[in-house]
C-alpha cells in the first residue's frame, strides 16, 4: 500500500529547475517600465481635461515656439533641464493641444490626490501645480472616462462611463457598462483616438470585449467581442482601436495584432501568428508597432527576453504593413512621436552591457517614420534603469511637442524600478548633422503579415457558415435559429479591402438577401397533403428599393424527405430550381430573378441528391456519390429555354463537385468508390470536354473561375496515409486551362476539422484573394474565424 | 532571507501544488512564474512576512482560478487542447487527481505538497478547521476509491497523513 505523499512526491522531486532569477527580474523591470499607475494615468489625462474644460493656461502665459522638424537628420541643441517640484511624484508627460503637461500624485500619506502642471517652454520651467481628486472623471481629459467601482463581491468590479459637460464642467456617471473579474492582468484598459474612447477588458461578464464610446455623450455606440488578450497594448486613431498581444499577455490568442474599426462588429487580425507587440504609437492616420519574437519558458511563461524587434507601419485602415524593418537588435518598450515630429526612443550604447552598475550615457534615437531608419542624435545619462534588457522610454516618460523631445529623468543613483523622476529635460529641435547613424535597417526577417484573419462573432445566436463573393464584395451567412417553422439567418457583408465586417442582420433564411440574391425559394408544409409528408415550394423576390420580400404562389409540391428536397443554382441570369419528387415528377424550373416568374419547366431523369451549377450555358446537374441508381447518366445540361436535358457525360460515373463561371464549367469526375478524381472542363455549350486531367486529391470542393484560377485545399500528408489529422494543409491552385496543379501556400491544419478539404460555401475567391472560413465548425456556433490568403493572379 | 535562496527552495513545491490545483501543468507553470514575479516585485514586504509561502501561494492560486474559469470556456467554444499532464506523475495517479473537485484538489495540494497542517489549510482557504478536515477526508476517500493501492482512510488513515 502507498500513501498519498509518496504518490504525489514526484511532482516535487522531479520538478523542472526554476527559471533563473534574472528572468524574473527582466519581467519585473519590463512590467515597471510599461506600467503606468492608475493614478498617474488619470492625472495625465486630467490635466488635458482641466485645460480644455476650465480653460487653464500655463502660468507665464507664454506659448511655446513651434518648430517643425524637417526630414534631414540633425543634432539637437544643448539640452535644457528643470528640477521637478518637491512634494509630488510626477511620472507622466502628455502632449495635448494646449502644450505639454506633467502629472503624478501628491506625495503625502492619506487619500491619494493627483497633481498636474503645465510646462512652460521658454524658458523651460514647470507651471503652478494643481491638485485634484484622482477619481474625478474629468481626469480622463477627453470628456469621457471609465469609473471603476467594486461590485461588492470582492472579486468583481464594475465599469461605468463618466462624461463631463464642456460648458458647465458638470460630471455625469452612467450605468454599469460591464462587470469584470479583478486580477492584475484583467484591468480595464482605455485608448483615445478618432473621436472615440475605446474601453477594453479581457474578463467582463460578456467575455473579452471592447466598447466604442462617444466621447461627447458617453454613449456606448458599439460593443465588439474580441479574442482574449491579457495585458494588451492598445492604441487608437481614425482607423479604430489597435489591440496588441504583449509579451505579458499570458495565455495568448492566436494572433499578434488586431484592429476594431469604428462601427465594426468583429476584430480583424492585422498581424497573424504568435509574435508579440512591444509598443504601439499612433497619429490620426498611421500606426507604428514594435513587433518582436518572445522567448517563453515551459508553460508559456514569458522569460522577459525579446528578439528580432521590427518596426511595422500601417497607413490608414489598410491591414497590410507599409513596411516592416528590423530595429537592429533593439528591445524598445515604447516609442513616442508622430509623422511630423518623427519617432523617438532611447537605447543602450552597443558597447555597454545593460546591467552595468554605472551605465554609460545612453543614446537618444530618432526613427524616420517613413522608413524606420534610426539615427542617434545625442546621448544623455541615465534615462534607462540600470537593470533589465529592455530599452526605450517607460510609458509616460517622454513626449514630443512641436518637434521638441521632453524626457523625465530618474535619479542617477536611484534604485531600479523607481517611478519618481527628478528632472525634466528638453531636447530642442535638431539642427546640423546627426552625431551618428545606426546601420541601415534591413527588411525584417518576417516582413510579411502572413494570412490575415478575422474573428467572426460566434455566439449561441449568431454565426456564419457560408461565404460567397458577389458584386465585388463578400457575403457571410449562417443559420442561427428559428422563428416558428422558419429558420433565421444572419448575414453581413465583409469589405475585402479592410476585412471589416458590416452590420450583422438577421432575416428569414428564405429571404433572398441572406444569400445575396434577388430571388429565392421558400418551402413550407403542405396542409393539403394526404397521405405522406409533402411540402410546398414558392418563389420569393426581393424588392431592392423597399427591401420587402414578396412570396409567390406554390410552384410545386414535393415529397419532403432528406434526399428529395429542392435545390437551387444561380447563373446565366436565371435561378434554377430542381426537385426529384414534385407533384409533376422530377423537374427543373427556370426562374426570372427580376420578377420571380417561372419561365420554363423541364422534366428530368430522377436524380437524388444531385450536384448543381449554372452559367450562361444553362443548368449543369450531376449525379453524386450519394445519388441515384441505374439508368442515370453522370452529367446533364439544361439550356435556357430548352425542352429537354442534354447528356454531357454518359455512363455510371459520379460528380464530386461542379464549379462554373459564365463561359466555363469544371467538374470533378470519379468512379465509385472514389479513390481518385479527374477534372473535366467544358467551354460554353460544348458537350465534349476541352480537357480532362487527373487530380491529386479527393473530397474537397473547388472554387474559382477562369480569371482567378481554381482553388482547393488538400491535406498534407494525404488522408490516404491514414493520419487522423494533417500536419499542414496545402492551398492548391488548379490551372483552369489545363488542370495542372501547384501548391501556392501551406497553412496550419484546421483544428478539429472533420473534413479533408473545403466544403461547399466554405471559401470564396475575390480580386486575387482566397477567403476561407476556418474550422472548427460547431453547430450553433458556425465558423469562428475567416482566413484571407493572397492568391497571385495567374 | 534572500529572494534567490527562498525562490529556489520553494519553487518545486509551489509548482507541484498549483499543478494539482489547476489539473494542468502548463497553467501551473504560468501561475507559478507569475506568483514569483510578483513576490520579487514586492520582496521588501513579502520577504518580511511571517509566511511568504502563503502569500505567494495565494497569488498563484488566484491566477490559476482565473485561468481555469476562462480555460473551460475556451475549450468548449474554441476547441482549445485539453489540459496537459505532468510527466512526473504516474498517469493513473494524475487521472485520479483530476477526478477530484477543485476544492478537494486544493486541500490535497496544501496538505500533501506544501506540508500544511489542517489548521493551516483551513486558514489558507478561509474556512473552519472542521470544514477543511471534512474536505480532506472526502478527497482521500475519493482517491482511495480510484487508486486501488492507496491506503484508505478507513484502513490506515494515519499512514496516509
Amino acid at each position: 500500500m502507498t500513501d498519498l505523499t509518496d504518490l504525489l512526491r514526484p511532482l516535487v522531486d522531479r520538478a523542472p529547475h526554476p527559471p533563473p532569477v534574472s528572468e524574473l527580474e527582466d519581467r519585473v523591470t519590463r512590467r515597471r517600465r510599461r506600467r503606468r499607475t492608475g493614478a498617474a494615468a488619470t492625472a495625465a489625462l486630467m490635466v488635458a481635461a482641466v485645460a480644455t474644460v476650465a480653460g487653464i493656461t500655463d502660468e507665464s502665459g507664454h506659448h511655446a515656439t513651434k518648430v517643425q522638424v524637417g526630414r534631414s537628420p540633425g543634432t539637437p541643441s544643448q539640452p535644457a533641464s528643470v528640477t521637478l517640484p518637491s512634494g509630488y511624484s510626477f511620472d507622466a508627460l502628455s502632449a495635448t493641444e494646449d502644450g505639454l503637461l506633467i502629472s503624478g500624485v501628491v506625495a503625502t500619506a492619506g487619500p491619494q490626490q493627483c497633481a498636474y502642471a503645465s510646462v512652460n517652454d521658454s524658458p523651460l520651467r514647470i507651471g503652478a501645480v494643481h491638485k485634484a481628486d484622482c477619481s474625478d472623471p474629468i481626469t480622463t481629459g477627453r470628456t469621457a472616462s471609465v469609473v471603476i467601482g467594486s461590485a461588492g463581491m470582492g472579486t468583481e468590479n464594475t465599469a461605468r462611463i463618466a462624461t463631463v459637460d464642456r460648458a458647465t464642467g458638470k460630471v455625469s456617471v452612467g450605468p454599469v457598462a460591464f462587470r469584470y473579474l479583478v486580477g492584475s492582468d484583467t484591468g480595464v484598459e482605455t485608448a483615445y483616438g478618432g473621436g472615440w474612447m475605446w474601453v477594453y477588458d479581457v474578463d467582463t461578464n460578456n467575455g473579452p470585449e471592447v466598447l466604442q464610446v462617444d466621447t461627447a455623450t458617453g454613449r456606448v455606440v458599439d460593443t465588439v467581442p474580441t479574442p482574449a488578450v491579457y495585458r494588451p497594448i492598445l492604441a487608437a486613431n481614425d482607423s479604430g482601436l489597435w489591440i496588441g498581444v504583449s509579451p505579458e499577455s499570458g495565455p495568448r490568442p492566436a494572433d499578434t495584432l488586431y484592429r476594431v474599426a469604428p462601427g465594426a462588429h468583429a476584430a480583424v487580425t492585422v498581424v497573424a501568428g504568435n509574435r508579440v507587440v512591444n509598443w504601439l504609437q499612433t497619429d490620426p492616420a498611421h500606426l507604428w508597432a514594435g513587433i518582436a519574437t518572445a522567448r517563453y519558458m515551459a508553460g508559456g511563461v514569458f522569460t522577459g527576453t525579446l528578439s528580432d524587434e521590427a518596426i511595422w507601419r500601417f497607413n490608414g485602415s489598410v491591414n497590410r504593413p507599409a513596411y516592416a524593418v528590423s530595429l537592429g537588435g533593439a528591445d524598445y518598450i515604447s516609442v513616442v512621436g508622430d509623422e511630423s515630429d518623427w519617432l523617438w526612443t532611447v537605447r543602450w550604447p552597443s558597447s555597454v552591457s545593460p546591467v552595468s552598475p554605472s551605465p554609460e550615457p545612453q543614446e537618444i534615437v530618432r526613427i524616420d517614420p517613413d522608413t524606420g531608419a534610426q539615427t542617434v542624435v545625442t546621448t544623455l545619462p541615465a534615462i534607462l534603469e540600470p537593470t533589465g534588457g529592455s530599452e526605450g522610454f517607460a510609458v509616460g516618460q517622454a513626449a514630443v511637442v512641436d518637434g521638441n523631445l521632453y524626457i523625465l529623468d530618474p535619479p542617477q543613483s536611484g534604485s531600479p524600478g523607481t517611478s519618481r523622476y527628478v528632472t525634466l529635460t528638453r531636447l530642442a529641435a535638431p539642427t546640423g548633422e546627426a552625431s551618428s547613424s545606426l546601420p541601415t535597417p534591413p527588411a525584417a526577417s518576417s516582413p510579411g503579415p502572413g494570412p490575415a484573419r478575422v474573428t467572426l462573432p460566434t455566439t449561441a445566436t449568431a454565426g456564419f457558415d457560408s461565404i460567397s463573393a458577389a458584386g465585388g464584395t463578400l457575403l457571410l451567412t449562417g443559420e442561427v435559429g428559428s422563428s416558428g417553422p422558419r429558420s433565421l439567418c444572419d448575414y453581413a457583408s465583409l469589405d475585402p479591402q479592410t476585412l471589416q465586417l458590416g452590420r450583422v442582420q438577421t432575416a428569414d433564411c428564405d429571404d433572398p438577401a441572406t444569400s445575396g440574391q434577388t430571388v429565392g425559394l421558400v418551402t413550407g408544409p403542405d396542409y393539403n397533403s394526404n397521405p405522406g409528408p409533402s411540402a410546398t415550394a414558392r418563389i420569393t423576390t426581393l424588392d431592392h428599393v423597399t427591401g420587402k420580400v414578396a412570396e409567390g404562389p406554390v410552384v410545386f409540391t414535393y415529397l419532403d424527405a432528406s434526399d428529395t428536397r429542392p435545390l437551387t443554382a444561380y447563373g446565366g441570369g436565371w435561378m434554377w430550381v430542381y426537385d426529384v419528387e414534385t407533384n409533376r415528377g422530377s423537374e427543373v424550373l427556370q426562374v426570372s430573378p427580376a420578377t420571380g416568374r417561372v419561365v420554363d419547366d423541364i422534366a428530368l431523369p430522377k436524380l437524388y441528391r444531385p450536384i448543381l451549377a449554372a452559367n450562361d450555358a444553362g443548368l449543369w446537374i450531376g449525379d453524386s456519390l450519394n445519388g441515384s441508381g441505374p439508368g442515370i447518366d453522370t452529367l446533364y445540361r439544361v439550356a435556357p429555354g430548352s425542352r429537354a436535358p442534354v447528356i454531357v457525360i454518359p455512363g455510371r460515373r459520379v460528380i464530386t463537385w461542379l464549379q462554373a463561371d459564365p463561359g466555363h464549367l469544371w467538374a470533378g469526375v470519379a468512379t465509385a468508390p472514389v479513390t481518385k478524381e479527374t477534372i473535366w472542363e467544358f467551354d460554353g455549350t460544348e458537350s465534349a470536354p476541352a480537357f480532362t486531367a487527373p487530380l491529386d486529391g479527393t473530397d474537397s470542393a473547388v472554387i474559382g473561375d477562369a480569371t482567378q484560377g481554381l482553388w482547393t485545399l488538400r491535406w498534407s500528408p494525404s488522408p490516404a496515409a491514414g493520419r487522423a489529422a494533417p500536419e499542414a494543409q496545402q492551398v492548391i491552385r488548379i490551372d483552369p486551362a489545363n488542370g495542372s496543379e501547384s501548391v501556392i501556400a501551406t497553412i496550419a491544419p484546421f483544428p478539429a476539422s472533420d473534413t479533408t478539404g473545403l466544403t461547399q460555401g466554405q471559401a470564396a475567391v475575390l480580386d486575387g484573394h482566397l477567403y476561407i472560413l476556418e474550422p472548427p465548425y460547431r453547430k450553433g456556433l458556425a465558423y469562428p474565424t475567416l482566413l484571407e490568403l493572397s492568391a497571385p493572379r495567374p | 532571507m534572500s529572494f534567490s535562496s527562498w525562490y529556489k527552495d520553494y519553487y518545486p513545491r509551489l509548482l507541484a501544488a498549483l499543478t494539482v490545483v489547476a489539473a494542468d501543468s502548463e497553467s501551473a507553470a504560468d501561475a507559478t512564474a507569475e506568483a514569483f514575479t510578483r513576490a520579487l516585485e514586492r520582496w521588501d514586504r513579502v520577504g518580511a512576512m511571517a509566511s511568504p509561502e502563503g502569500w505567494t501561494y495565494r497569488v498563484g492560486l488566484n491566477v490559476v482560478r482565473r485561468r481555469m474559469r476562462r480555460a473551460g470556456l475556451e475549450r468548449r467554444l474554441l476547441g482549445r487542447p485539453e489540459p496537459t499532464m505532468p510527466v512526473e506523475l504516474q498517469p493513473e495517479v494524475w487521472l485520479a487527481v483530476k477526478e477530484l473537485s477543485p476544492r478537494q484538489r486544493e486541500v490535497i495540494a496544501l496538505r500533501y505538497l506544501l506540508g500544511m497542517s489542517e489548521a493551516e489549510v483551513a486558514d489558507t482557504l478561509g474556512v473552519a478547521v472542521g470544514t477543511a478536515s471534512a474536505t480532506l477526508s472526502a478527497a482521500r476517500s475519493r482517491l482511495a476509491g480510484l487508486l486501488s493501492d492507496l491506503d484508505t482512510p478507513q484502513h490506515k488513515s494515519s499512514e496516509v497523513e
